[in-house]
């Protein structure tokens, strides 16, 4: 393995880390805005954030074959068919009974 | 090293990714499609009811809060037990996989403790729907934990042996640190 796929394979994790860490500070941090609505907007914006650098970095989906993000956003779309299919029964239907 | 894997973001090119890789691959899709809906109806359920909010106050946010912190730091261990084991560091690879199961132990603690005070004070499933979903949700996030902890428990006696695996563990555990990330806004920052 040469330098430049050891970079790609294993980037500075310290880094990644430190960040994540600030980000779980930051998303505490939002808990205590006033307004419930931004609040929770930019908690989950973080969560987001977080997830993916997880993901893209300690998991190195940066550096994998599309192949392999093709999988991983095949079940995301599963997860989003669910959310938009639940929609009608949970939110109007559910909510009315 | 048995096996090296190429990473290479420009193209797809068959024979890049070893099998083993391939298929933990679809194994962590096959858990995206569990997590996600139960997710996705806790979501959807939490917007048609906000005064379940009063629920999520007795949540214990400075608790899930730490193991937060934990899960997020044993994922930070899992990676560098990687790194060492592709640049055949084998001492270190062995000692961040043990700091690995220690957080994800002490994860288990603290979750046992939250679980206690909820039990007794009444917190359960069956009062409201919001500890059905709490419960099931975080107890399902332990039992994925727990086999996490028995495999690296096992990699870690039978280190010579599946050295090679240590990356496939490594991307089974941040998935687990993923799910987490998601489940301590749901379930103990709630507006």
């Amino acid at each position: 393995m040469n330098a430049k796929q050891d970079l790609q394979s294993h980037p500075n994790y310290a880094v990644i880390y430190g960040l994540l860490l600030a980000l779980v500070f930051i998303s505490f941090g939002f808990y205590m805005i006033k307004s419930k609505v931004i609040a929770t907007a930019l908690i989950f914006l973080v969560a987001f954030i977080k997830a993916a650098m997880v993901g893209s970095f300690f998991m190195h989906l940066k550096f994998e074959p599309k192949t392999i993000l093709t999988i991983v956003l095949s079940s995301l779309f599963v997860v989003v068919l669910v959310l938009f299919g639940l929609i009608p029964d949970i939110v109007y239907q559910f909510g009315r009974m | 090293m048995s096996q090296s894997v190429t990473y290479n973001d420009k193209q797809f090119e068959p024979g890049l990714i070893s099998s083993g890789r391939l298929g933990m691959w679809w194994f962590l899709a096959s858990e995206i499609t569990i997590f996600g809906p139960i997710i996705a109806a806790f979501v959807l359920l939490r917007f048609r009811h906000p005064e379940w909010a009063e629920q999520a106050k007795h949540a214990l946010t400075v608790m899930g809060f730490i193991n937060t912190l934990v899960l997020i730091t044993s994922s930070y261990t899992v990676v560098l037990a990687h790194q060492c084991a592709e640049r055949n560091d084998d001492a270190r690879a062995k000692k961040f996989l043990f700091f690995t199961i220690i957080l994800g132990s002490v994860f288990l603690v603290i979750k046992g403790l939250e679980y206690a005070y909820k039990i007794r004070e009444g917190f359960i499933p069956g009062t409201h729907l919001y500890w059905g979903f709490y419960f099931f949700m975080t107890g399902l996030h332990a039992l994925h934990v727990i086999i996490g902890l028995v495999i690296m428990a096992s990699f870690l006696v039978g280190y010579q042996h599946q050295k090679a695996r240590i990356g496939h563990i490594g991307l089974y555990w941040h998935l687990v640190d993923i799910v987490w990330i998601f489940l301590f806004p749901l379930l103990y920052l709630e507006a």
